[in-house]
C-alpha cells in the first residue's frame, strides 16, 4: 500500500519519475486515469475522485520543484494548487502534516471559479459564503516527499516567488531542522467533569438547592433531627457540624438528581424536597476568541497589549506573541463543594510563515473562586476544602462512637472540638486524628473579584486589545521602502531600495572613491531601481 | 589628451534613480588641456551648447556626471562643473552584484519592526467577548444562584 509502482508510463509531456520511495498505510486510491494538465516536474499520483453537484474533481498529488504538490483538477482542467505543507493563496487548499500524517481540507463550490480566496478562511475553519467542504485524511506519504521544513536550497530565480526564495536571513542559514512541536489538542486537555468526578454520595451528599428547597429544610430546627442526632452520636451539641459547608454558586450544577429527602447524619428531615448531585466538578468550554492581526505587520506584536478578563478570577494580561492570530480557546473548570474556578487557555495558531505550521499548546492557567458564603452553623467553612473527604472515602469509616476531636483542636466538655476555622469539624471515628491537615482554595484575584464581589463584575470572559495606531504616509513605500533583511542580487529588485551592507565586485574602471561613494550611497540615501 | 564628445542631458527623476530618463539637449566635443579630476571636472566650452541642461555624458571618460555649476566668463565663454553620478556610472556593474537589504519598496517583510514609521500615542481599543460562560446569575433563573451544601450522612 502506498507505493508508487502504478505510475502512468506517459503523462502528457512529462517524464515518469523511477526514484520514489514506498511508504505505509493507506492512500485514498482510485484507478489511474491519464493526467492531462502541466505537472511540471515528475508524475502525479491520484489520490481520489469526487463528484459534487455535475462536477468532477480530481486530487492528485506529486512534485513541483522538489517540494510536494497537491492539484485540483475540475472537470478535467486543473483549478488549484498548492505546495504542501501549507496552503495557497490563490486556491482552496490547506494541507497540515504532523507525525507522517497529512491532513488535507478543500473548499469546492458549484462554481469552481468562485473558489478562490477562500484558502485562509479554511485555515481558521470559518468559510465563508456556501462552499462545499471535504477533508481526507492520507496517511503513509513516503517521508522523501514531505520535508520536515520547505526552505528551498536552490537557487532563487524568481524572488517574487515566496517558494523560490533563498533562506531567511543569509545563502546558509536555516538550513538545518528546527525540530519538531507536539500538539495539545483540544481533544487531550482534561476534563475532570468526565475523570475525576467520584460518588462519595454514601457518606457525603451534595445537596444542590434553591431558595424554596432550602426553605423546606427549616424545619429542621423544629423536627427531630437534633434530638435523633445527639441519641444516636451522644454530646453533639451542634448538629449544624454535619453541615460541611455551604456556598451559593452562579452555575448550573450538573448530574443533578430531583427531588430527594434532605438528611443530616443520617437522619431525614421531615417534609423537605431538594436536589442532590453525585458530581463534583462541572466542565464547560467557553468558546474560542479568534484575535486577529490589524496591521497585517510587526506592529500587531510589538505595540500591542492583551488583557483578558475571566469572572471570579480578575483581570489577566497575555502576551500577543503568543495569542495574536490565534485561535483562543477558553476552557473553564469549576469544583462545586468549594466554588474554584480553573481557566485553561487553549491556543490554536496555524500560520505558514512561522517556522511550526501549525501549533495547539495551553501556555496560560488561571484560578479564581465563584462560592458565595451561605453561613450556616457556627463554623466559618468558607476557608474549608474538602479533600478530606477523600480521606474519610478511603479509611471506610462508621458514623458510631461519637466524635474524636482532630488532632491538635481542644475538646469543650461536651467532647465537642472547640470551633477553629482552619480545621474541618467531621464526625470522625476513633484514631481519625490525623485529619488536621486543611488544604485553602487557592484564589486568585485582581481587584477582589472572587466570590461575592465577583457575582457583581462580568459574568462573560473577554479581551480587551490595545493597539498603537502607526502613521502610514502616502506612497511610503516608494520613498523609504520597508523593512527587509536578505541578499538580493541588485539586479533582481525594482524601485526604492536601501542596504545594509553590500560588496561590490567588478566595478569596471570605478575608482576606489567611486566605489566607496556608492557604497555610502546604497546604504544611506538608497537607489531606486 | 585623446579628444573627448559630450552629450548634455536633462533629467527630472530622482537623484536617487540608478538608471535615470534622460532627455539630450545638446553635444559638445574638444580636448581636456590640463589634467582633469574624474571625479569632479570642470571646463571650459566656447559655446553654449548646455541650455537648460543639468546632465551630462563624458565618452572618453565613461561617466555620467550632474552639472553643479555653471559659470559664465568673459568672451563668450562657460565654465560648466561637474560630479560624477556613481549610480548612473556604474548600473551595469552595480546591478550584477549582491546586497543585504534592509529596506525595500517591493520585497518587504512587514514581520520585521519598523523603527522609521511613528505610532500614535493614543491607543485604540476592542474587546472580543467569549461567547459561553457558566456563570449565569440571573435573579429568578431557577437553575442558578444555587446553594451547594455538602453535609455529612445525607
Amino acid at each position: 500500500m502506498g507505493n508508487y509502482a502504478n505510475i502512468p508510463t506517459s503523462i502528457g509531456n512529462v517524464i515518469p519519475r523511477t526514484d520514489q520511495g514506498t511508504g505505509s498505510g493507506a492512500f485514498i486510491e482510485t484507478s489511474l486515469v491519464p493526467f492531462t494538465g502541466n505537472v511540471y516536474q515528475g508524475t502525479a499520483h491520484e489520490l481520489g475522485t469526487f463528484t459534487l453537484d455535475e462536477h468532477t474533481y480530481t486530487i492528485y498529488h506529486g512534485r513541483y520543484n522538489q517540494s510536494p504538490t497537491m492539484w485540483i483538477f475540475t472537470d478535467g482542467v486543473q483549478t488549484y494548487e498548492t505546495y504542501l505543507p501549507g496552503y495557497s493563496t490563490w486556491s482552496g487548499f490547506w494541507c497540515d502534516i504532523v507525525n507522517n500524517l497529512a491532513t488535507i481540507y478543500w473548499v469546492t463550490a458549484p462554481d469552481p471559479a468562485a473558489v478562490s480566496g477562500y484558502s485562509f478562511p479554511l485555515q481558521t475553519g470559518d468559510v465563508p459564503g456556501n462552499p462545499y467542504f471535504a477533508r481526507t485524511i492520507i496517511s503513509g506519504v513516503p517521508e522523501e516527499d514531505i520535508p520536515e521544513h520547505e526552505w528551498d536550497v536552490s537557487p532563487s530565480t524568481d524572488y517574487t516567488d515566496p517558494d523560490n526564495m533563498d533562506p531567511r536571513g543569509g545563502e546558509n542559514a536555516d538550513t538545518e531542522p528546527f525540530g519538531t512541536t507536539d500538539l495539545m489538542t483540544l481533544d487531550s486537555l482534561p476534563n475532570p467533569e468526565i475523570e475525576q468526578n467520584m460518588d462519595y454520595s454514601g457518606i457525603i451528599k451534595t445537596y444542590v438547592m434553591s431558595a424554596t428547597q432550602m426553605n423546606s429544610i427549616a424545619s429542621m430546627f423544629t423536627g427531630t433531627v437534633w434530638d435523633d442526632l445527639k441519641a444516636k452520636f451522644g454530646g453533639v451539641s451542634d448538629p449544624m457540624s454535619y453541615i460541611l459547608s455551604a456556598i451559593q454558586v452562579p452555575f448550573a450544577p450538573t448530574g443533578v438528581t430531583q427531588n430527594v429527602a434532605f438528611r443530616l447524619g443520617g437522619f431525614e428531615v421531615s417534609g423537605s424536597s431538594v436536589d442532590y448531585t453525585k458530581n463534583r466538578y462541572l466542565s464547560l468550554n467557553m468558546g474560542s476568541v479568534k484575535l486577529s492581526e490589524v496591521w497585517g505587520s510587526a506592529r500587531d506584536y510589538s505595540d500591542v497589549s492583551i488583557d483578558l478578563f475571566l469572572p471570579y478570577c480578575g483581570m489577566k494580561q497575555v502576551d500577543p506573541d503568543i495569542c495574536m492570530n490565534a485561535t483562543n480557546t477558553l476552557i473553564c473548570y469549576v469544583d462545586m463543594w468549594t466554588g474554584d474556578v480553573t481557566y485553561l487557555l487553549h491556543v490554536s495558531n496555524t500560520n505558514s510563515s512561522g517556522k511550526y505550521y501549525r501549533s495547539e499548546s495551553v501556555p496560560y492557567r488561571w484560578t479564581g473562586n465563584c462560592a458565595k458564603k451561605v453561613p450556616l452553623g457556627r463554623i466559618d467553612n468558607s476557608n474549608q476544602v474538602l479533600a478530606a473527604a477523600g480521606a474519610i472515602a478511603g479509611l471506610g469509616m462508621g458514623l458510631a462512637g461519637g466524635l474524636a476531636s482532630p488532632g491538635t483542636a481542644a475538646v469543650t466538655a461536651e467532647g465537642m472540638p472547640i470551633t477553629d476555622k482552619s480545621f474541618p469539624i467531621l464526625p470522625t471515628a476513633a484514631g481519625l486524628g490525623a485529619l488536621t491537615q486543611v488544604f485553602k482554595p487557592t484564589v486568585q484575584t485582581s481587584g477582589g473579584v472572587a466570590g461575592s464581589t465577583g457575582a457583581m463584575d462580568y459574568q462573560k470572559a473577554y479581551f480587551i486589545v490595545k493597539r498603537a495606531v502607526p502613521q502610514y504616509p502616502n506612497n511610503w513605500r516608494s520613498q523609504i521602502g520597508a523593512p527587509r533583511y536578505q541578499t538580493f542580487t541588485i539586479g533582481d529588485l525594482s524601485g526604492f531600495t536601501l542596504f545594509s551592507d553590500l560588496l561590490l565586485d567588478d566595478m569596471g574602471v570605478a575608482v576606489r572613491e567611486e566605489i566607496e561613494e556608492l557604497k555610502a550611497l546604497l546604504t544611506t540615501e538608497g537607489v531606486i531601481l | 589628451m585623446a579628444a573627448l564628445s559630450i552629450t548634455f542631458y536633462t533629467f527630472t527623476d530622482d537623484p536617487k534613480v540608478a538608471n535615470k530618463q534622460l532627455t539630450t539637449v545638446g553635444a559638445a566635443s574638444g580636448t581636456f588641456r590640463a589634467s582633469v579630476d574624474v571625479l569632479r571636472p570642470s571646463f571650459v566650452v566656447t559655446s553654449a551648447p548646455v541650455g537648460n541642461a543639468n546632465y551630462c555624458y563624458i565618452e572618453g571618460l565613461n561617466r555620467y556626471y550632474y552639472i553643479t555649476g555653471v559659470e559664465k566668463l568673459t568672451n563668450g565663454l562657460t565654465l560648466i562643473r561637474l560630479y560624477v553620478d556613481v549610480r548612473q556610472s556604474f548600473y551595469a556593474q552595480l546591478i550584477a552584484n549582491k546586497g543585504i537589504v534592509k529596506r525595500q519598496e517591493n520585497n518587504y517583510d512587514m514581520y520585521l519592526n519598523d523603527d522609521a514609521i511613528p505610532i500614535g500615542a493614543k491607543k485604540a481599543v476592542s474587546v472580543y467577548t467569549y461567547p459561553e460562560t457558566p456563570f449565569k446569575g440571573k435573579q429568578g433563573q431557577d437553575d442558578f444562584n444555587r446553594v451547594i451544601m455538602v453535609v455529612v450522612g445525607g
